[in-house]
């Protein structure tokens, strides 16, 4: 009996301490991802209206700055086509602490702040990683999406 | 602190080694639980936000009772309950509480906000106090709580899209965590190998620190911290009033709790 007790309650404290969200989050992006949709909409209050979309728009990689080191740090390189035609990517960022977005360091501009550009994640499965971001138009009430769909 | 810690556990104990007629054994529990927080911060955040947009806001943020947040527990524990008689009764365990709110606004253009209070708790609890005819227990509660909280601040568009990101310097994910004691009172009764029992509780942060709900993980012109005065946010386009926050201490104060739970009955050898 003694024996089935200490089991128990030793798991149930290995389910306490075992995770880390947002590094299991960061793991999780790891690799090579195939960019299934890429897609710009401008949202108002009439509606959305899509301005460019492209299914198999190329790859991303991602990969932590120093192999094997815990953390949040991802850097990621690849080839996105876009609506001026195909470019090449790289950058570094991280996954936030509540595994709820991407932050893209440097992304809108190259001053030290104010410059991120960052995405929510709707959807990080090992095999599917859905997010978005949003930008202001000029227009009041008025903004652009950009949607970026990827699987393994 | 920790020599009382000490002796409670002793009372718990000594029942064991003086081999008396106790009913004991690990349990399993779920059920409801109720945060509750200071709400004056928060408040006065919701007041200066709905000011701030007066006349464009037809759907405006609601202000927080002091029982905001509710949601469930689930958890594991060794309990003592004679089950003959009354006497000694005593529980140390675990839980693992969520609880959640949200308070929404909508304006003219279709656009709107969604703020999100999120408290996530590891309960350990110590209990020790008197069973009544076998079936009933009166525990008086000496808890301890890690709380983590977090408010994610979004904007909504048009389309239903939830937007955390940079282009609006309010919308992040605000943490902030407590440490705190939680003292009260315990109520419970057994059917078969099932209790019913209820908390209830108060918060006590055990250091009382000033520490804010802050996002760090953006580097923004404006303060990190989650304003308290949204007017105040506003103005302060180079963050320099770091004053302007709300303050995690602030999200303790009365819990509930009303849960079901299970005995395991390993047999006896």
């Amino acid at each position: 009996m003694k024996n089935k007790i200490a089991v128990f309650f030793a798991c149930a404290l290995l389910s306490m301490f075992s995770c880390d969200k947002s590094d299991n989050m960061r793991n999780r992006f790891l690799g090579t991802w195939d960019v299934k949709l890429f897609q710009r909409e401008y949202i108002t209050q009439e509606g959305s209206e899509v301005l460019f979309s492209k299914q198999d728009a190329g790859y991303i990689t991602f990969e932590a700055p120093f192999e094997g080191e815990a953390g949040q740090e991802l850097d990621f390189s690849g080839s996105l086509e876009q609506e001026s035609g195909t470019s090449e990517i790289e950058g570094s960022g991280q996954i936030d602490d509540e595994a709820s977005r991407w932050i893209i360091y440097n992304g809108e501009c190259s001053g030290f702040i104010g410059c991120d550009l960052t995405y929510t994640i709707t959807k990080a499965t090992t095999r599917k990683l859905e997010m978005f971001t949003m930008a202001y138009s000029g227009t009041p009430g008025e903004h652009y999406k950009l949607t970026l769909k990827m699987s393994k | 602190m920790k020599k009382y810690y000490l002796w409670i556990w002793l009372l718990l104990v000594l029942p064991i080694v003086s081999n008396a007629q106790i009913s004991h054994g690990p349990t399993i529990h779920v059920g409801y639980q109720g945060s509750g927080i200071k709400p004056a911060e928060m408040n006065e955040f919701v007041s200066t936000f709905n000011q701030h947009y007066e006349g464009v806001i037809p759907k405006r943020l609601k202000s927080y009772s002091i029982f905001p947040s509710h949601g469930f527990n689930a958890g594991i524990g060794y309990r003592f309950f004679k089950r003959e008689s009354g006497g000694f009764t005593g529980y140390a365990g675990y839980s693992y509480a969520q609880t959640r709110n949200t308070n929404s606004a909508t304006f003219k253009n279709g656009i709107g906000y969604d703020f999100g209070m999120k408290l996530r708790d590891h309960f350990f609890y110590l209990e020790a106090g008197a069973g009544i005819r076998g079936r009933f227990f009166i525990n008086g509660c000496l808890d301890f709580l890690f709380r983590k909280t977090t408010i994610r601040s979004s904007t909504v568009y048009q389309d239903g899209t939830k937007s955390i990101g940079s282009e609006y310097d309010i919308n992040g994910m605000y943490t902030g965590t407590t440490n705190a004691f939680a003292p009260g009172i315990s109520l419970g009764g057994r059917v078969w190998h099932f209790f019913i029992v209820s908390r209830l509780l108060y918060t006590v942060p055990i250091v009382k620190s000033s520490l804010y709900m802050t996002d760090y993980s953006v580097l923004r012109f404006r303060s990190h911290d989650f304003p308290q005065d949204f007017e105040e946010f506003l103005v302060d386009v180079t963050g320099e009033n770091q004053e302007n926050g709300i303050k995690s201490d602030g999200f303790n104060g009365l819990l509930l709790q009303l849960n079901v739970e299970f005995m395991i009955p390993f047999k006896k050898k």
